[in-house]
């Protein structure tokens, strides 16, 4: 991972140097994740082997289109999916093996917030409740210091105390994704998974949660994984970028050479489609066409049937993640701005 | 986000906006307005109340706009804006028992829409005026082959037999870039994707040969790939057949894209209006310059704190007769609090217009006669930096 240096060499961020995220070992790494949904021949992979690294203090953004499975990869790393192959290791334990109490210390450590604010949420319990559940489930407080807990976590998000007493439906949509947020963070984890949390807001609301998480993290060195459709709110707050299409990784780089240097097809047609960025696009980088269905997805590379580059050997054979630079890794026959040639070139120089 | 240097067609409106106060009673009895004269769609000083368990909602309030054909109108605003029920209640889309006031002019190629009955209405909408939902899976039939729910309007507007209106369904399907459109026509919704499911909403909405087409968040519902397809596709159909189009969307970024003007929406009022590239490039009204500022982009400076605006929009059962937007403004001053802001040139003689006592200084400014001229050296960094004292 080359995100902001240790000297904070990169002069257009305010983030302070992620120093001891640099010297940090992964906190979580994931290797070769599958998830596969269905039985029988009706059965099909929603992920199909991921390879993801988080680092204490990191922030990983997971981008991607609808049905991409990005959504799966999340609740599989929360352990909330049940069909999961693969390795996944938080801070040096192997947690993929884990079942029913042995998992409670793991789920401890991992905060999730969901997309649709009002219905993750209780809507028969009061906010105060809401927040102090997972308190009471993880230990035995006494009643006083779980007040005091509440107020705090509630004036960490932002909450005021006058809606302590009030419903989700007596919220506003930010309100409920505070609220949210509240109760991901009341065990204290080590990694917050965010699952399209900005995508129901409208601008003005979805800029305060991006400044709030931007805060919390900050204050707390908190990891995140960071999925969202919206390639400009991950570039905003994520150090790493993996891009995903129909339940495989494309791409994989610092925030920084992703979005100045994409080498993947998909990841030039994603940035393409945003709108209000066309001054910057071409047409030749659009993609055609529509997502194939993940019931049965293209052989070879899985973005051919849609990629303006596609040749013979992308239906014949899966392309294997190539280290373009350091930290940026690529899954490509041909990727851009590499030369043709360099196929079987991994290292390259990055000027 | 990058706003388009140059516009894509000159959009200048025909009819000078008027740079009076649209409360103003004899603001649209002026000769220059000449209510739908020459505009397809022509909409002075209108307001809708609707009733609510709370009370009477002021949902919008006396909005203005003029819309010709050939060119696209940008409706901006956040949930709760009124930009969706303006258009609803012009359509005569909305329960009638939902609504407790509707007062000002609405004209459609000069034919007065206030004076058409529930029957009148619907000899407009989908043979003149075509629409596009957000959600195409809800607006479509799900029992009805694709074809057959082309045919409805073809039938019943046009008179068409069942086997021309098959063909020409087919042909539709075809116009919109539905790929193999024999074989699709007899497929049923839950057949297709999202994207092409759009795509036969938008070939619903052509369907009769319309002037105008009304597409509300057309493309929130879909990926964003499949997104620009479809804006390529509305823009593609406006130029090819000359038709208004008015795209109601919360993304500025689809606005600069896909708009020649843009009307702001605040709490059922509109905030500004004017030329897209100069609403966006140069914004007036604060609360168009803080939206703009609250977006991320994907160049330029990242990881710094996002420009949010605190608070949240007035209730519309109370809306202060004064600014609607004070309470949430960094530029707000005394007058804002008392004193409702009329909608005015923010240069004379400009299309673009701003309601705002103390509106942000222009940042291109063009020499006037009176009034500071901001640095010109850097106009952007003045802009920005009046916007938001920090």
């Amino acid at each position: 991972m080359n995100a902001p240096g240790p000297t904070g060499t990169t002069g257009d961020t305010a983030r302070p140097p992620l120093v001891e995220a640099d010297a940090g070992a992964p906190l979580l790494r994931v290797r070769d994740l599958r998830v596969r949904y269905g039985t029988g021949r009706r059965s099909f992979e929603a992920v199909a082997g991921i390879d993801l690294t988080v680092r204490a203090g990191q922030t990983v953004g997971l981008v991607g289109e609808s049905g991409c499975g990005k959504s799966t990869v999340a609740r599989a790393i929360a352990r909330l999916e049940p069909g999961i192959s693969g390795e996944l290791t938080f801070d040096g334990q192997d947690v993929t093996a884990l079942r029913g109490r042995g998992l409670r210390p793991y789920r401890r450590r991992v905060g999730m917030v969901f997309q649709d604010p009002i219905a993750s949420l209780n809507p028969r319990r009061r906010v105060r409740d809401i927040i102090a559940t997972p308190l009471r489930l993880t230990g035995r407080e006494e009643p006083a210091a779980t007040t005091a807990r509440v107020a705090e976590l509630a004036d960490l998000v932002g909450l005021h105390p006058t809606q302590f007493d009030r419903r989700p439906h007596e919220l506003s949509g930010g309100q409920c994704q505070r609220v949210s947020i509240a109760r991901a963070l009341a065990r204290v984890p080590d990694l917050l998974l965010c699952d399209e949390v900005v995508s129901a807001l409208d601008v003005s609301v979805q800029a305060q949660v991006i400044n709030l998480l931007m805060d919390i993290r900050e204050q707390r060195g908190l990891a995140m994984v960071f999925i969202s459709h919206d390639l400009a709110v991950v570039r905003q707050l994520a150090d790493q970028v993996a891009v995903m299409y129909l339940g495989s990784l494309c791409e994989d780089a610092p925030v920084d050479e992703l979005y100045e240097r994409p080498a993947h097809p998909y990841t030039r047609a994603l940035l393409a489609s945003v709108p209000g960025e066309s001054a910057t696009t071409r047409d030749d980088d659009m993609p055609t066409g529509d997502v194939p269905s993940p019931l049965n997805p293209p052989s070879g590379c899985r973005f051919r049937t849609r990629c303006p580059l596609a040749a013979e050997i992308c239906a014949r054979e899966t392309p294997v993640p190539v280290e373009l630079r350091p930290g940026h890794r690529v899954a490509c026959h041909f990727p851009l701005g590499a030369g043709t040639a360099s196929r079987a070139t991994t290292a390259l120089n990055s000027g | 986000m990058n706003v388009p240097s140059t516009p894509s067609t000159p959009s200048t409106p025909s009819t000078p906006s008027t740079p009076t106060t649209p409360s103003t009673p004899n603001a649209w009895s002026t000769p220059s307005t000449r209510p739908g004269a020459t505009a397809l769609l022509s909409v002075r000083d209108y307001t809708v109340h609707l009733h609510s368990p709370r009370g009477i909602v002021r949902a919008v309030d006396g909005v203005s706009l003029t819309l010709d054909r050939g060119h696209t109108l940008a409706i901006v605003g956040e949930s709760g804006s009124g930009k969706s029920v303006l258009f609803r209640s012009l359509l005569g889309l909305l329960p009638p028992a939902a609504v407790a006031r509707r007062t000002g002019d609405a004209f459609y190629s000069g034919a007065d829409l206030s004076a058409l009955d529930e029957k009148g209405l619907r000899g407009l909408r989908g043979r003149r005026i075509g629409m596009v939902f957000q959600d195409p899976m809800t607006a479509l039939n799900p029992v009805l082959p694709v074809w057959r729910q082309l045919a409805l309007p073809l039938r019943r507007h046009l008179g068409l037999r069942r086997a021309a209106a098959r063909a020409r369904a087919v042909e539709l399907l075809d116009a919109v870039g539905i790929p193999d459109p024999v074989r699709r026509a007899d497929q049923y919704p839950v057949q297709m994707s999202g994207g092409m499911r759009q795509r036969v909403m938008i070939a619903l909405a052509l369907s009769c040969d319309p002037d105008l087409i009304v597409a509300d968040e057309p493309t929130t519902a879909l990926d964003v790939t499949v997104q620009a397809q479809i804006l390529r596709l509305l823009d593609q159909l406006r130029a090819e057949r000359g038709l208004g189009l008015i795209l109601i969307s919360h993304d500025l970024g689809v606005v600069a894209d896909h708009s020649d003007d843009v009307m702001v929406m605040y709490a059922g009022r509109q905030a500004e209006r004017g030329p897209t590239a100069a609403v966006l490039g140069a914004p007036r009204m604060p609360y168009t310059r803080t939206l703009l500022d609250a977006v991320p982009t994907l160049h330029g400076a990242r990881g710094g704190r996002l420009a949010a605006i605190t608070g949240q929009p007035p209730d519309l059962t109370r809306t202060p007769d004064a600014c609607a937007f004070a309470a949430r403004c960094t530029r707000v001053r005394e007058r804002c609090h008392t004193e409702r802001p009329p909608l005015t040139a923010t240069e004379s003689g400009s299309p673009q217009v701003a309601a705002c006592w103390y509106p942000v200084p222009s940042a291109t400014a063009p020499a006037v006669a009176s009034g500071p001229v901001p640095d010109p050296e850097d106009p952007t960094a003045t802009a920005t930096q009046e916007a938001s004292p920090a």
